[in-house]
């Protein structure tokens, strides 16, 4: 059995918005401890991985551990029919992934599972050498900026300052932050604008966003939540300037 | 992993079989079959009994074949629903879509062989020699057009359409370019003075945008050549003709996946 109750709908939104931008499809794995799910796009440039810890849920239960194989769109569109303050209950019976809405009327809904008959894929094991923490606003301010010259946004980072850039046709952005940690060295990557778009959609997850860089590294940004029950983490691959 | 499957000559349940089981594995159908194929939705068509291929990729597209001709005969596009089931002991295989309302049906009585394959591939097609490649050229290196050239807008909308570029030459004047990345023909020479009308039939708040007096508004056609015809036209209406290859080169910018890590 596996039922799961949260007391709005808000993390399961912001997550899910950016989740279905990336992937069609996804494995969602229950256990005791809570739900995960880790998902690749099909252009395997983005890797998303979601944790949301029992601690988080009002009620969780799971005998057993479960996986629920969902088309994202389906169920964005469900979680669009909530309203802000509605209590959410996820559960399963046959073939079914139930949600279900509490507000001023209970409203259930079904969405068909679908077969998925491979591994959930696991994420390459990064080392990267600068860690920091920027305001996830400023991010996606950032993006807004760059918007306006380029799609392709180059991110730096040194001992003072993050730095986010372009170059195009028209004309130039820059983005300069003092981001007031300890960092040694300089790093430096370039990204798709329309790829970090795409997940900083999960904008009401965490105020705070965790970024890791290095030089023509993949972007890794982490999301948590502030009471450290739920995490939301994503890995870019970069862009890369070849020589001719 | 299994990477591919193919039976030859199976029977009705061996086929569904296969063909269940490449719906869940996400991997591409492939499948000769004598068939009926039946498309309700924008239209109505019937395919009567025939031997054709029909293939169906793990993102929903649905086509099927016949011998001859490039296209499909029938096709469903990306993100349509697929499903199979076994009737009278003929093959159904049905694509569904529900904006707009499509459905495809193909009644199969014989497989002759059946397949799938799971395929691995993560890149998009690049494109080099086209009108954007030339206009992102332009705009990287506007002296090649004439010195003193500085583009001011791209893709510039107008009641007849897109200009390519808009520009300045160094006395201010006002410059139109349309590019072509083949040999120019009348038609381009006609788009361009109709571009020229718009801006010389009204006082146009884009020439006081860009700081131009309107001075002498100039039309240029950017190609790698330009016809007879079209080359007669251009000197009767005074626009000028510049002479560009489109570069045939691919993006120096490499799309790399996260496996590589």
């Amino acid at each position: 059995m596996f039922k799961a109750e949260l007391s709005n709908p808000n993390i399961l939104k912001t997550s899910f918005d950016a989740i279905s931008s990336i992937v069609d499809e996804v494995q969602i794995q229950t256990d005791s401890e809570g739900i995960r799910l880790d998902a690749l796009d099909r252009s395997h440039i983005t890797f998303v991985h979601l944790e949301l810890k029992s601690s988080l849920f009002d009620e969780f239960v799971c005998d057993e551990p479960e996986k629920i194989n969902i088309d994202t769109d389906e169920f964005v569109k469900v979680l669009k029919r909530s309203k802000s303050n509605d209590k959410v209950t996820m559960s399963l019976d046959e073939g079914n992934f139930i949600i279900t809405f509490e507000g001023e009327a209970k409203r259930t809904f079904k969405i068909r599972l679908i077969d998925i008959d491979q591994e959930p894929p696991s994420p390459p094991e990064l080392d990267h050498p600068t860690q920091f923490e920027i305001p996830f606003t400023l991010l996606k301010d950032s993006i807004a900026d760059i918007d306006i010259f380029s799609d392709k946004i180059s991110l730096m980072v040194d001992g003072e300052y993050f730095r986010a850039g372009s170059e195009g046709e028209f004309g130039d952005a820059n983005i300069e932050y003092l981001h007031g940690e300890k960092i040694d060295g300089e790093a430096k990557s370039v990204f798709s604008l329309e790829k970090i778009r795409e997940m900083l959609k999960a904008d009401k997850f965490s105020d705070i966003a965790t970024i890791s860089l290095g030089d023509d590294m993949p972007l890794d940004l982490k999301l948590k939540m502030v009471s450290d029950d739920g995490k939301l983490s994503f890995l870019l691959a970069p862009r890369i300037e070849v020589e001719e | 992993m299994m990477k591919y499957k193919l039976l030859e000559d199976p029977n009705i349940e061996k086929s569904y079989d296969l063909v269940d089981k490449c719906i869940r594995k996400k991997a591409v159908l492939n499948i000769f079959a004598y068939c009926k194929v039946l498309y309700e939705g924008r239209a109505l068509s019937q395919l009567d009994w025939g031997e054709r291929f029909i293939m169906l990729k793990p993102d929903g597209s649905f086509l099927v074949h016949q011998e001859r001709k490039l296209d499909p005969v029938n096709w469903q596009p990306p993100k349509s629903r697929s499903r199979a089931w076994i009737k009278e002991d003929k093959l159904i295989l049905e694509s569904y879509r529900r904006s707009p309302k499509e459905k495809l049906e193909v009644e199969i009585e014989k497989v002759h062989f059946a397949s799938f394959a799971v395929a691995e591939d993560y890149q998009e097609l690049e494109l080099a020699g086209y009108e954007k490649d030339m206009g992102d050229m332009i705009m990287k290196h506007p002296s090649m057009i004439e010195s003193g050239f500085t583009p001011t807008a791209r893709e510039y909308s107008t009641e007849h359409g897109f200009i390519d570029i808009l520009g300045k030459d160094k006395e201010g004047n006002l410059m139109i370019l349309e590019l072509k990345c083949r040999k120019a023909g009348v038609n381009a020479v006609k788009q361009i003075r109709r571009y020229l009308q718009d801006f010389e039939e009204r006082d146009n708040d884009y020439l006081k945008e860009i700081g131009s007096e309107k001075k002498k508004i100039r039309g240029l056609l950017v190609a790698p050549d330009i016809g007879e015809d079209a080359k007669e036209l251009l000197d009767e209406e005074g626009i000028e003709f510049k002479s560009v290859e489109a570069p045939k080169k691919l993006k120096s910018d490499k799309k790399i996946t996260l496996d590589i890590f």
